[in-house]
């Protein structure tokens, strides 16, 4: 079988380099260069597939439209692995890879978008594309779901395939691609592709809800002396909720959450306004500013000057991706009041770097990066854990303590014992864990 | 600066001037509107004058050439060119509180043409930018979400305490330019009335956390504001125990008085100043204008001081009968002081400018009431007309029976703006947006064509309750759009249109002696209100009709407390 998937993020390069390792001719076409570096085994699996000759990479730095040099070549499906914001590019990029197979191929050429998009574009595209080629492209709905920092396990090993498809043809097709992926028992779900647009975005929506849930009754446990902690095992032992998703922090992120989140929002926004979502996502917007405000109270608004350490940087650990991470609009604040900011992180110092580097800091900070927790928290007025990597759990408290130059601690992800850390001699407070600042 | 300040006002009483004379023979003569019409079919064209988006046709006003060119006259002869200078060189053009009067100066641009006038001083204009500039960064600073409350979190609510210029202006043109906003994220209010009533509504509803205070008070000691600023003093007591913190974190003050402000608790890095030189009425520009900024954002502040100053230029450049504030003036004098209409209604058709009509209420009349000249001795002839007015389309359901069919002579500014909802095209409700649009002109036009001409508009009935007698005259204020420039253009002229008269009439137009003497009064019955002083030792030199109120009301007072406890 052959495929060509376009597309920069890490749902293309997962889904390219994972069917080339199936057998399949893949092509990826791509405008950009895509940090592997947090994706366990993908660059080695990329290499081999590479070498094989099974996957070749088309660098197509000016457009995303399918590049010439297939034109000779029979590819019968297009995995769309980008956003779908702008319709005409969308289109016009599908009208060039339909028009080039449409005259090589026997059967209709299959199109699949695997992006969040506006519920109905799919639909939309097949009735622009049938005009131009009357019966010959199937488009259907094929939500990617891609987990940074386990990419190839959450695409090889998936709970379940949803694909929204009217043609039977190219279900078949795609039942018969994904076979490896499918054996042990049958889970494709083949729905409509409006419904298959909005169970995508309704996933993530709910998670999102049961967070945002979680971290507004974090929010009250803190102002009436409750530790959320025995509240949230409560809550998790009932089965209908089950323990997935429960936890208070300083906010979630991540590229192809917040792209989901974002498409339901507008979704829902275009006909009738979502209060409940709008409000989960101010929750979210608010959190992740949370620890900055208990900064700021601890020291009555007296921060200019102060140095903090931002413990973890990526919006979750296992992944150099800090899209939407809390770090981020930390970092801004305490700049913007004349805070010194050091940084650690294990994969994601370089992200920051870039992000930093490309817009410009407020006049005359700077920031830190280090190389280990202890020199980033060396004689800082506050430590901020952002990220709960795993080094950071079973840390010396007391050597902290020692190390700064006001003992404070911050816990954005509850990973430290509130007692232990007062016992070290630190001033502590985490989400929702009975103690205000 | 001039070293004779009596050069300042002209000796000659107006009335004794010869124009005066003249043109009290030719109001005699006066022709109706519908007679000037039949004279001159061609009217329409040549009774109005053009500036850059604005229009003033004063063609239903009762003049012809003759008596235009004899107003002119007059205000040559009152020395109106010269004292136009005056204004924008910084000249002490308010005499009896020997200072300039420079809202001018709030606009001109850093770079601003050669051929503008600029204040003698010339440390004013850096100045007047370096308050813009500080201004510009606290906008910022609050709309970014960097500003915190004292709790961390960002600023959502914004609240105005200020009253009289520190508050009609802002609230005028906060209204007016809605759509113009840059950002809707932050909510701007405004609370002005001493009885504090806006403020218990406000207070029930806004979060402390997240909401910021402006005191704004030229003189800081304005007893209406700072009393309401007491009262969010202590409501923000009971979620901040931190004074310092609660200062820094919730408060802005806007005065020409940083002692003042500073003595209250305002902070120097949250204070804003403007100067002695800038009249309250005539603030807007000026740091006065911060909830404008806030809420529109710093872009559509600028472009209202851009429209303004290029009408300034308009003003000081234009000679004066193709002038616009200068017309507006001598309509206004030929209507006062020789047809003897004294009452003036200001309609705009046009929602947007629902608080209009109260911000010219005391830009004119807080201006021009006055009954003394420039040098303080008494005068003898109308100076500024009862000025009220209502959004133009609600008005004709209220007052415009009296306007069409009552027995005083009443003068008449019609606002509108040809074009608007562009902003909408395309939307399903558009057509139906322009439809209204399109009515609320043809209101418009027709009312005043009913006020100036009566039956003869339409077909002459016998019915005495259906006879308009019209000949009420009106100008009309055609805006190409109603937008951060052309708002600031129709204020300046407005603001320029008073100068002018005061400058013909001879009186000061910069003070407000007026307003003291009850300032005075209050304080003095206040103790007896509020108990301090014992029934039986109030004052007894008060006239009976106050200690009779003051009696019943304490009674009732200290009744429905009885009842509580």
């Amino acid at each position: 079988m052959s495929v060509l998937v376009t597309g920069d993020d890490i749902v293309a390069w997962t889904k390219a380099t994972v069917l080339a390792s199936t057998g399949c001719q893949t092509w990826l076409s791509t405008t950009g260069h895509q940090d592997l570096s947090g994706e366990p085994g993908l660059k080695r699996m990329l290499d081999e597939e590479s070498r094989s000759g099974r996957l070749q990479i088309l660098r197509n730095p000016y457009s995303t439209t399918v590049p010439d040099p297939l034109s000779n070549q029979a590819i019968r499906l297009l995995i769309y692995a980008r956003n779908t914001e702008n319709f005409d590019q969308l289109q016009e990029d599908c009208l060039v890879f339909a028009r080039q197979q449409a005259a090589l191929q026997n059967s209709p050429v299959i199109i699949a978008l695997t992006h969040p998009v506006l519920v109905g574009t799919t639909d939309r595209l097949q009735l622009t594309l049938n005009k131009a080629l009357p019966d010959q492209v199937c488009v259907v709905y094929w939500p990617g779901f891609i987990q940074s920092g386990r990419a190839i396990e959450s695409f090889s090993r998936p709970e379940r395939i949803i694909l929204g498809s009217q043609h039977n043809d190219a279900t078949d097709y795609l039942r018969r691609l994904l076979t490896p992926f499918n054996r042990s028992k049958d889970t494709l779900i083949v729905m409509q592709p409006k419904e298959a647009e909005l169970t995508k975005v309704a996933i993530n929506g709910m998670l999102a809800t049961r967070i945002s849930f979680m971290n507004e009754l974090a929010g009250f446990a803190d102002a009436m002396d409750i530790d959320i902690e025995p509240v949230r095992h409560g809550i998790g032992s009932d089965s209908r909720i089950g323990f997935q998703y429960l936890y208070p922090g300083c906010g979630f992120g991540g590229q192809a959450f917040m792209n989901t989140l974002e498409q339901l929002v507008q979704n829902l926004g275009s006909g009738f306004q979502s209060g409940l979502l709008g409000s989960v996502c101010d929750i979210n917007e608010q959190q992740k500013d949370l620890l900055f405000r208990k900064f700021w109270r601890y020291f009555d608004a007296d921060v200019q000057g102060k140095k903090v350490a931002i413990w973890g940087c990526s919006f979750k650990p296992g992944t150099a991706s800090i899209y939407g991470s809390p770090a981020v609009v930390l970092v801004q604040s305490l700049l913007t009041h004349g805070v010194r900011v050091s940084l650690y992180d294990p994969v994601a110092l370089d992200s920051m770097r870039t992000h930093f580097t490309d817009q410009a800091l407020p006049e005359g900070t700077d920031i830190e990066y280090c190389n280990s927790p202890w020199q980033a928290a060396e004689q800082a007025d506050a430590v901020m854990l952002v990220t709960e990597w795993k080094e950071f759990w079973n840390l010396d408290l007391y050597r902290l303590a020692g190390s700064m130059n006001t003992p404070l601690l911050l816990d954005g992800r509850n990973i430290f014992n509130p007692d232990e850390a007062e016992a070290a001699g630190l001033t502590f407070s985490g989400i929702g864990r009975g103690k205000t600042l | 600066m001039i070293s004779d300040t009596e050069s300042l006002y002209t000796s000659l009483p107006f009335d004794q001037s010869s124009s005066f004379k003249q043109l009290n023979t030719l109001a005699e003569a006066a022709p109706d509107l519908a007679e000037l019409f039949r004279q001159h079919p061609l009217r329409g064209q040549m009774f109005c004058s053009h500036i850059d988006g604005l229009t003033l046709d004063y063609s239903k006003q009762r003049l012809d050439d003759k008596i235009l060119k004899t107003l002119i006259q007059m205000a040559e002869e009152r020395q109106l060119p010269e004292k136009i200078k005056h204004l924008f060189t910084g000249q002490p053009v308010n005499h009896s509180e020997q200072r300039a009067a420079l809202h001018t100066a709030l606009r001109t641009p850093e770079q601003a043409g050669p051929d503008h006038l600029q204040p003698d001083d010339s440390r004013i204009l850096p100045e007047v930018h370096r308050q813009l500039d500080k201004m510009a960064g606290l906008v910022d600073r609050i709309q970014s979400g960097i500003w915190r409350g004292c709790t961390g979190r960002k600023i959502t609510d914004v609240v105005n305490l200020g009253v009289g210029g520190s508050d009609l202006g802002p609230l005028m043109v906060t209204h007016a330019l809605r759509e113009y906003a840059q950002t809707s994220a932050l909510k701007v209010h405004f609370a002005s009335t001493i009885d504090g009533s806006q403020l218990f509504e406000l207070l029930s509803h806004l979060n402390a956390e997240t909401t910021l205070f402006i005191v704004s008070s030229k003189s800081f000691t304005t007893i209406d504001t700072l009393s309401n600023a007491d009262t969010v003093r202590a409501w923000l007591r009971q979620f901040c125990h931190n004074d310092a913190l609660m200062y820094r974190c919730h408060f802005i003050g806007v005065s020409a008085s940083a002692e003042k402000m500073t003595q209250w608790g305002i902070p120097i890095e949250n204070q804003l100043h403007f100067w002695s030189w800038v009249g309250g009425r005539f603030s807007l520009w000026s740091a006065i204008g911060l909830p404008i900024a806030l809420a529109l954002g710093m872009k559509t502040f600028r472009a209202l001081l851009l429209g303004a100053h290029k009408m300034d230029c308009h003003f000081s450049q234009a000679p004066l009968d193709n002038n616009i504030p200068v017309l507006m003036a001598l309509c206004g004098i030929w209507n006062v002081n020789f047809l003897k209409i004294h009452a003036h209604a200001i309609l705009p058709y046009d929602g947007r400018l629902k608080f209009f009509p109260s911000y010219l209420e005391q830009l004119e009349m807080e201006s021009n009431g006055k009954s003394v000249l420039q040098s303080g001795e008494a005068i003898s002839y109308e100076t500024c007309p009862v000025l009220w007015g209502e959004v133009g389309a609600n008005a004709q359901h209220a007052f415009y029976q009296l306007l069409h069919q009552g027995t005083h002579a009443v003068a008449s500014d019609f606002i509108l703006a040809a074009r608007r909802y562009d902003s909408i095209q395309g939307s399903a409700h558009y057509a139906s947006m322009l439809a209204q649009h399109e009515l609320n002109i043809s209101n418009c036009l027709a009312q005043s064509r009913v006020l100036a001409f009566g039956n003869h508009a339409v077909e002459p009935s016998d019915n005495p309750y259906r006879h308009y007698p019209g000949n009420q005259p009106s100008s009309t204020l055609l805006l190409d759009h109603l937008n951060p420039e052309s708002l600031g253009a129709l204020i300046a002229a407005y603001e320029h249109k008073v100068y002018a008269q005061a400058v013909i009439w001879g009186i000061n137009p910069f003070d407000q002696w007026g307003v003291e003497l009850g300032k005075i009064v209050a304080l003095q019955l206040q103790p007896a209100l509020s108990g301090a002083v014992a029934e039986n030792d109030s004052p007894n030199h008060l006239d009976s009709s106050t200690q009779a109120l003051s009696r019943q009301i304490s009674q009732v007072r200290q009744l429905s407390s009885d009842k509580q406890a």
